[in-house]
């Protein structure tokens, strides 16, 4: 091929391109396809990984919508769990301590991708329950 | 009288005691006697529950709304106000919820002073237009604000304001009556309790209902703090007050947005007609989910707060669940 190596590199610059185009059209996000993803519904579940600690022992436990997602047996202190959590319900921590004279701590800590999402601490003598806000 | 009486009992029960020795218990019967329990009357049926909680035997409490009364709708009567004269405190809902307040308070002079329990909360802000439908121009219910806004006036379906207007209750029931102090601090404190262990109560009923489930239908807008606290959507047919008449158009909005939202259940209020809530029912194949006291207590099960609060939650939970 003859010619300046210049203009044959341009040449060649503008045909890539010019093939590009109908590539581009055919693989760029449309409106659309942004739009649907920004309507996409938040995924109504995930993983959550559970802590409760106790500052006595006892039977510690989490539930939603009255399923039991976590739960001791009697004398735990701690209790970590990864669990799977729908986002339309509310968290339920409880725990009963075998001495209801004396109030106790319980204290749950719910992260998301190691990120701390929810801590709360619930007193109580003898037992507590309470919705984790 | 009271130290001849004292003396006539001394002597029934063969003590001598002389004049001297009664003066301290002679001088406490007459303070009691000449203070006498403070009179209070009340414009609504919450409150009444509230001073009667932290008064105690130190108050008389004269309801001026009674329980099941529609209270939007209530006006002063000539007796009422006379009643209303006479009493040393006069408890108001406030936020526009008494449109007659303030004319009240002109009729009766500078005698019993007013407590206005919204002036403890930090209320609700509503948006004018979901209130009126009709543009008839009856401000009755409320009270209008800057921007579009205004207050929401049913602030008692929120237990912490409700925490808020004991401890005002409490200080004016204080100034009325310094002596009663501790009984009304004592009191008030008992009561905060008990609100405390309703709030944690409400919060475990509710926890029963999936949040995507959490969409109320009412007769009127009087469940705004409720919904915020609690995480609810509220569909009222009406506006804020139950003087606000759903126009036909708001009705038919209202059916499509049932339908769209597969609501379960559709609530009709203790004091109205519940018409246009059948109607309602009927098109979108709603159940109906009990009646609820939205402006104020009622009778039974419900003539206390707390009574109120658990027969409103339940019947909410148990349709919605």
């Amino acid at each position: 091929m003859r010619g300046s190596p210049i203009l044959r590199l341009v040449l060649m610059a503008i045909a890539l391109a010019l093939a590009g185009i109908p590539v581009w059209l055919l693989t760029r996000p449309t409106q659309e396809v942004v739009a649907q993803l920004a309507a996409a519904p938040e995924s109504s579940s995930r993983w959550v990984e559970v802590e409760m600690t106790s500052s006595a022992p006892g039977t510690l436990s989490l539930s939603a919508l009255g399923k039991v997602l976590l739960a001791t047996s009697a004398g735990a202190t701690s209790a970590r769990e990864r669990v799977w959590i729908g986002r339309e319900a509310d968290l339920v921590a409880s725990a009963t301590w075998p001495n209801g004279d004396v109030p106790h701590a319980l204290r749950v800590v719910l992260r998301e991708d190691g990120r701390v999402t929810r801590d709360a601490t619930f007193w109580g003598a003898g037992s507590v329950e309470d919705v984790v806000p | 009288m009271q130290l001849t009486c004292i003396k006539k009992l001394a002597g029934f029960f063969g003590m001598k005691l002389s004049v001297f020795a009664l003066a301290p218990l002679a001088a406490l019967a007459i303070s009691s006697v000449r203070g006498g329990p403070v009179e209070v009357a009340s414009l609504s049926t919450v409150l009444a529950d509230v001073v009667r909680e932290v008064g105690g035997d130190r108050v008389a409490v004269v309801e001026i709304v009674k329980p099941g009364t529609d209270p939007h709708l209530y006006e002063p009567t000539p007796g009422d106000i006379k009643r209303i004269s006479g009493a040393s405190l006069v408890l108001a809902s406030g936020l526009g919820f008494e449109g007659y307040l303030d004319k009240l308070k002109s009729s009766v002079g500078k005698g019993p002073t007013f407590l206005v329990a919204g002036e403890a909360i930090s209320p609700l802000m509503v948006n004018e237009q979901d209130a009126h439908d009709t543009g008839d121009g009856n401000d009755h219910g409320h009270s209008h604000g800057a921007g579009g806004k205004y207050p929401d006036p049913h602030w008692w379906h929120s237990i912490k304001n409700v925490q808020a207007v004991t401890r005002q209750v409490r200080d004016a029931l204080v100034a009325a009556d310094p002596d009663g102090r501790t009984t009304y601090d004592q009191n008030a404190r008992a009561f905060d309790e008990k609100l405390a262990a309703l709030a944690k109560w409400v919060r475990l009923q509710v926890a029963a209902v999936p949040k995507d489930r959490r969409v109320l239908v009412t007769s009127h807008d009087a469940l705004g703090y409720f919904a915020r606290d609690y995480g609810f959507e509220i569909h009222p047919v009406q506006g804020i007050s139950t003087s606000d008449q759903p126009s036909s158009q708001k009705v038919r909005a209202l059916i499509e947005d049932i339908k769209g939202q597969g609501v379960k259940a559709i609530f009709a209020e203790n004091i109205e007609n519940p018409k246009v809530l059948e109607q309602i029912t009927k098109e979108t194949g709603a159940k109906p989910g009990g009646i609820l006291y939205a402006d104020g207590l009622g009778t039974g099960p419900a003539d206390s707060y707390e009574g109120m609060m658990r027969h409103n939650v339940s019947a909410i939970v148990k349709s919605l669940q």
